[in-house]
């Protein structure tokens, strides 16, 4: 799960963007999930990497790749499962 | 200059833990009703005619040979808090579209394989394909109405799954239901890492 981050500033420097990019700015300004940016704006995983991969460039956002050894932690593990038990109780 | 700078201030914001779960399962076995029934906001997110925009991606990644393929996938989001959410994939069914299945397990914590009694084989590639990969999975059967009900120990033995495998038998249009599936998945997991000296299969 690859999560991206606009840079702060970066909203400064939107004039020759396209509205794509303005809109994925504005959605990723907290860390966001390559896979929620797709839902948001309903496009398919392929346009939405091009998309970042050229504000990437531009250092408009930062990219953060998973760390898949956190999932050997047990206490995160048990943390998932606690809490989908209470969220979906109803 | 100073937009370097403001580059590096975007690392101190918390990235949130992403917890990849996989539904998977045949075809009509039900795994965007189970996705659907967990999914807290988002509308389902179904990818299909892969277009000239995304072509353009495509061949940049060296797999120009799926430019033309359409595909279908079901993606849900429970936010357990701030920093940690759980991301649910349904697994596209049709056995073309496994080059998918490659991308999407890297990093997952595991997978709930839906069995429809009626067409039980059709869950024996995404089984295979789990154990293969050494990723944890549990199968749940989803009771259809009108389907003969079979035990959980039928199915696994029909399945030839190990003793450690969890079955369980659910209605993947309750919520309460799914969610067992998920926490069911969750603890195997936990039980998996706890008696496994090598988490391997969890850093692919």
């Amino acid at each position: 799960m690859t999560m991206v981050t606009a840079v702060r500033g970066a909203h400064r420097t939107t004039y020759d963007l396209e509205p794509e990019h303005v809109t994925l700015l504005r959605l990723c300004r907290l860390p966001t999930a390559v896979a929620d940016l797709c839902a948001d704006l309903d496009l398919p995983l392929g346009v939405i990497r091009i998309l970042l991969s050229d504000m990437r460039e531009q250092r408009l956002i930062a990219v953060h790749h998973p760390v898949p050894t956190r999932l050997t932690d047990p206490q995160l593990l048990k943390e998932v499962a606690d809490g989908l038990r209470r969220l979906l109780s109803g | 200059m100073g937009f370097a700078g403001s580059y590096q201030d975007s690392h101190a914001e918390t990235v949130p833990i992403a917890i990849k779960i996989l539904i998977a399962g045949g075809f009509g076995a039900g795994k965007t009703t189970l996705v659907s029934a967990l999914t807290e906001i988002r509308p389902l997110r179904t990818e299909e005619d892969l277009s000239e925009p995304s072509a353009l991606v495509d061949l940049t990644d060296g797999v120009e040979d799926k430019t033309t393929t359409t595909v279908a996938m079901d993606f849900g989001r429970i936010t357990i808090k701030d920093d940690l959410v759980v991301y649910l994939f349904g697994t596209p069914g049709q056995q073309r579209f496994w080059f998918m299945w490659d991308e999407l397990v890297v990093g997952a914590l595991g997978a709930v394989v839906l069995a429809d009694t009626r067409r039980l084989a059709d869950c024996f590639p995404s089984v295979d394909y789990f154990e293969q990969r050494g990723t944890p999975f549990i199968v749940a059967v989803n009771c259809f109405d009108g389907a003969r009900r079979f035990s959980a120990e039928i199915v696994r033995s029909a399945l030839n799954l190990n003793l450690d495998v969890p079955v369980i038998l659910c209605d993947a249009r309750q919520r309460t239901s799914c969610r067992d599936a998920l926490v069911t998945l969750v603890e195997h997991a936990i039980r998996l890492l706890a008696t496994s000296p090598d988490p391997v299969s969890y850093a692919r």
